[in-house]
């Protein structure tokens, strides 16, 4: 097992990278790193369902899609993500896999346990999981909420979901979950711990003896190629998102893999025709004859 | 020679899986190796591939659906002789 300490902050190129190990490493990989803010959807989910794609684009924070399954999760540098890369022919299971970090919680006092694919304490979650499988190379990662910004996180995703019923699709849907940080449940002689001191903490107590190894510049330099090509690329982060109907304020249409398939109510019969075929982003809504408020109606359902 | 494409068990107690994502389209020529589509269950997402050569004749799940392992989710005109 080697261990990379990750110090990029970039999420299309964390993501990218993860991508990367798990293709074409054959090493069995434990990585610890953060992201500047982001919204990651779940490579199966309707981004347009899961995130206020407008205000989080106001507010700086990058929307992107992960290659593994699961809900929408927020970052920041308050929020550190593992990742465990393996050679695993065995069973699916979370329980295994979450064991070590929930054991490195529990000896700094956190009171963790494993709850399904999630880590609680006291009730909140304070870590979501996800895993993908290719061929017998198994990825499983997880966000750990340490000091991280809850009031963007429910603002940006979880009061969204709470309240978009605009749309409606077969996409895999995010489970609301009271969140919480871990630093909350830290003893009072460890309360003055920061983001980084607790990031170098893990490694220690997740794997002590992995092996640390740097990232070589190839693995660099194709990470940042499919970041560029791929994780940061309209057609994956937005053009992913399966087929649904959007009804709100008089607007109806349906979208498939972000581009307007069909308009049948607002709008007069001109611009209708003209949205028919435009991708659902802000820019080509204006360009296809709408204003900006209605395009941000199309875009959140508000 | 015609071939059913069925909902693997991504782990043995799997009930349902949901096909999130076709990447091909009934008639598709595909290679064996190729990612044909994309099962997740419990938050793992796994890439399917083809297993042989040929051309896709027919889909009969749609993107979202969830189904039992086993059940036919489309049907490839193989490439083999026999």
């Amino acid at each position: 097992m080697y261990y990379i300490k990750n110090e990029f902050r970039s999420p299309y190129f964390n993501l990218a990278l993860e991508e990367y190990l798990l293709r074409y490493s054959s090493d069995d990989i434990f990585m610890i790193w953060r992201d500047s803010p982001a919204i990651v959807c779940g490579r199966g989910q309707n981004i347009y369902e899961e995130a206020d794609v407008c205000a989080a684009s106001d507010e700086g924070v990058s929307i992107c899609r992960r290659f593994s399954g699961g809900g929408t999760v927020y970052h920041d540098e308050g929020n550190i993500n593992y990742t465990f890369i393996l050679n695993y022919g065995g069973d699916l299971d979370y329980s295994s896999m979450l064991a070590p970090v929930v054991n490195a919680l529990n000896s700094i006092g956190v009171p963790a346990e494993a709850a399904g694919c999630d880590i609680t304490a006291n009730g909140k979650k304070i870590s979501g999981n996800a895993q993908a499988r290719v061929g017998d190379r198994l990825l499983h990662h997880g966000t750990l909420l340490f000091d991280s910004n809850i009031d963007r996180l429910d603002r940006l995703t979880g009061e969204r979901r709470a309240f978009c019923s605009a749309m409606d699709s077969r996409a895999v849907k995010s489970r609301v979950a009271a969140v919480a940080n871990i630093k909350d449940f830290l003893p009072a002689d460890l309360a003055f711990l920061k983001s980084e001191d607790f990031e170098s903490q893990l490694r220690r107590l997740i794997f002590p003896e992995a092996e640390e190894t740097r990232l070589d510049d190839v693995t660099i330099l194709k990470a940042e190629a499919l970041a560029s090509e791929k994780y940061s690329s309209w057609e994956w982060i937005y053009g992913y998102s399966p087929r649904f109907h959007f009804r709100s304020d008089g607007v109806e249409y349906t979208a498939k893999r972000g581009i307007i398939e069909s308009v049948s109510s607002g709008f007069t019969e001109d611009v209708r025709e003209s949205l028919i075929g435009a991708r659902l982003s802000l820019d080509s809504l204006v360009e296809a004859g709408i204003g900006h408020d209605a395009a941000r109606l199309m875009l959140t359902g508000k | 020679m015609k071939k059913n494409i069925a909902m693997p068990a991504l782990k043995p107690d799997m009930k349902e899986g949901i096909l999130c994502r076709w990447n091909v389209e009934a008639g598709d020529s595909v290679s064996a190796g190729d990612v044909i589509y994309e099962v997740e269950t419990d938050k793992v997402v796994a890439e399917i591939e083809a297993d042989s050569s040929g051309t896709i004749s027919d889909i009969f799940v749609e993107e979202g659906d969830a189904v039992e392992p086993g059940t036919v989710l489309a049907q490839i005109e193989t490439d083999d002789i026999v």
